[in-house]
């Protein structure tokens, strides 16, 4: 069902939704912030850091022993196709499907609404129509904001999303704004094949990603690379994890934190062996499992196209450069 | 998996620790609930407030409170395990991993290499193999360690060679050493399975083993009935952190067992 309401309307809903739920919005910069009635909201930017995986998925997280649980509802407004396709497909089958269920995500997943918006204005960077998605979410939504002027046409996905709106006092959207609607989905849709309309599945890059060969291509490619984490940390479809073990007296607490497989000490084991020593390898083994392993795994590519590593690498490496090199 | 949430491990106290060797220790577990695990299958240990390592029981499988696990000391977790005495809290989540694949091994004539610390999952193995030995007719099993003072479960040995025809060789012999002298592979030689028919079973360091499956297959095991057990950095051991991948393949779930043929061309077998 879609309605239409105006963003007076939205701002007033949002803060109804305030008062019970805890209630996220992006900031000037994008970055989803706990809303505040007079805090400044843009609808229009991707967010690099501040996105929804950090909500479903904290970068610490408790999952043995003490909780904390307000038992409240979190609404995400915001969210993107990449952010959600990247949860739907990736994370909640990882994570709810492959046995065993992680019962913390599941506990946190179920206290998540997901209100995502169209992108009117993608970045340079996004190329999420390259990898199979699109600047707009059609699935995976609780709600899905479009906005035209200074209309909202809310689109339900979920009765979660239902509840939601509960009251709310909204018009059926007419014809020509639906039309305004699809036409800004478009124009958008044909900005961000522009920056980059390269098939990852062409010609020989499955095996130029996979084994130790193309040795002198990598060793180029990650010549500028930090091993900072950031395009691992940002990136909505990574969730590698390390388990630290933060028990004290006879009460056992286990802390799950991001880890990066950038990080020289990610797959060592005792006794120092490394199967991912050199830097090249590392640095490979992020495509591999991106467009090698997860796609066999999930029918998705581990990269939505969302661009975020691109904005965040302090080497300046562009995830589409590189692949464009092994096509 | 009976618990709930897979990261919340079982309380565990040590009753007992026993000194193999000098740097490695078996240490015998009361879990405050049985758990049920089958050879070759490993289990995450908590020592608390410091780290939380993969390691495979060394005894006997099936359902109980008591677990042996044998550790070497090796490093920062390892290290603080080894200090822990009779009385002292563990924790203990699993099992985890495939296990050694029994159905195919039964009715086999069975050649097992263990090399250092991998004698320990093996010991499990043995116990299965000596409690239901009308399932294994043949078993050839060779042990092969540093020095003398190396050797796990010296006390079991005389007992373990009743049961089975069982070679140990060392690296560096001592004065009072009887037995053989030489790496594992030379035991090959003149080991009384059939070498074109039997299943070889291998686990030790990852040095060992490449070179135990490369001179088996010299010798005409071929690599469709060589059997090695992977180590991998494990965070999860559920197939969550994909700390363990190596090629296709989560070593966590799909492993740590492999058959030889499937891993043998992964670049980072052996790393
Ligand atoms: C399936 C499996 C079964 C094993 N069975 C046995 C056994 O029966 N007996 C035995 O003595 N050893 C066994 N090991 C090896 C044992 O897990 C390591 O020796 C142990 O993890 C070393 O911990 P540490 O903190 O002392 O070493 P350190 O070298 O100090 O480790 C430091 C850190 O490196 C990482 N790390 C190093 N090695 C590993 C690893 N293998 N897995 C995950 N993280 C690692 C961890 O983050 C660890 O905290 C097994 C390993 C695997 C994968
Ligand atoms: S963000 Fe850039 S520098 Fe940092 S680990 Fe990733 S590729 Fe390397
Ligand atoms: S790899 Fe980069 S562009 Fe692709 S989803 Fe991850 S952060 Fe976004
Ligand atoms: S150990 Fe975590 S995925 Fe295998």
């Amino acid at each position: 069902m879609i309605q239409r309401i105006n963003t007076d309307r939205l701002k007033q809903l949002l803060k109804d939704w305030a008062e019970v739920h805890d209630v996220f919005v992006p900031d000037e910069q994008g970055r989803l912030v706990r809303f505040e009635e007079d805090g400044e909201i843009n609808w229009n930017i991707v967010p690099v850091w501040g996105g929804l995986k950090e909500f479903i998925y904290p970068p610490r997280n408790t999952v043995a022993g003490s909780k904390e649980d307000s038992g409240k509802l979190t609404v995400v407004v915001g969210a993107r196709d990449c952010d959600v396709r990247a949860l739907v497909n990736v994370f909640d089958r990882i994570m709810l499907e492959k046995d065993p269920a992680d019962t913390v995500y599941k506990n946190r997943r179920e206290k998540i609404r997901i209100v995502t918006v169209d992108c009117s204005s993608p970045a340079d960077t996004c190329f999420c129509t390259a990898v199979g998605g699109k600047p707009y979410c059609d699935k995976g939504f609780d709600l899905n904001l479009s906005f035209i002027g200074d209309k909202v046409l809310i689109e339900t996905g979920t009765d979660g999303g239902q509840a939601l709106l509960k009251g709310l006092n909204s018009k059926e959207p007419e014809n020509d704004e639906i039309d305004r609607k699809d036409s800004i989905r478009d124009t958008s849709t044909r900005k961000v094949k522009a920056n980059f309309d390269s098939d990852y599945k062409s010609g020989r890059f499955g095996d130029r990603i996979s084994g130790n060969s193309e040795e002198k291509y990598w060793e180029k490619k990650s010549e500028d690379c930090m091993q900072c984490g950031g395009c691992n940390f940002c990136c909505p479809t990574c969730y590698c994890n390390v388990l630290n073990e933060q028990s004290s007296g006879r009460e056992i607490v286990k802390v799950l934190q991001w880890d990066s497989c950038q990080f020289p000490g990610y797959a060592r084991v005792a006794g120092g062996a490394n199967p991912r020593k050199e830097l090249w390898m590392r640095f490979r083994h992020r495509y591999y499992c991106k467009f090698s392993l997860m796609p066999g795994e999930f029918d998705i590519a581990g990269c939505t196209g969302c661009g975020r590593c691109i904005q965040v690498c302090p080497g300046k490496i562009d995830i589409r450069d590189t692949i464009k090199g092994l096509l | 998996m009976s618990r709930v949430n897979p990261y919340e491990p079982i309380k565990a106290v040590i009753r007992e620790v026993i000194e193999e060797t000098p740097t490695i220790k078996t240490f015998r577990l009361e879990l405050d609930e049985p758990m049920e695990f089958a050879t070759g299958q490993f289990i995450q240990l908590t020592v608390p407030g410091v780290g939380e390592c993969p390691f495979t029981p060394s005894s006997k499988p099936g359902k109980s409170r008591n677990m042996d696990v044998t550790v070497m000391k090796v490093g920062t977790a390892t290290e603080v395990l080894h200090r822990k005495t009779s009385g002292d809290m563990l924790a203990v989540r699993g099992p985890y991993g495939n296990g050694f694949p029994l159905d195919f091994l039964k009715n086999k004539e069975l050649l097992i290499v263990g090399g250092g610390c991998g004698m320990a999952p093996l010991r499990s193995l043995l116990y299965e193999i000596i409690e239901n030995k009308q399932d294994y007719p043949s078993v050839s099993f060779l042990y092969g360690c540093r020095t003398p003072e190396d050797i796990l479960y010296k006390g079991s040995f005389p007992e373990w060679k009743k049961e089975i025809d069982f070679e140990r060789t060392v690296d560096k012999a001592s004065e009072e050493w009887k037995e053989s002298e030489g790496v594992v592979t030379k035991l090959f030689e003149n080991v009384k399975v059939n070498l074109k028919k039997c299943v070889a079973v291998i686990v030790g360091p990852p040095v060992m083993m490449k070179f135990a499956t490369m001179e088996l297959e010299k010798k005409g095991v071929s690599d469709d009935r060589i059997i090695v057990s992977l180590e991998k950095n494990m965070t999860c051991g559920f197939g969550k952190c994909r700390h363990c991948l190596c090629g296709p393949y989560y070593v966590c779930k799909d492993g740590p067992v492999f058959f030889y043929k499937d891993v043998k061309d992964l670049p980072d077998v052996w790393d």
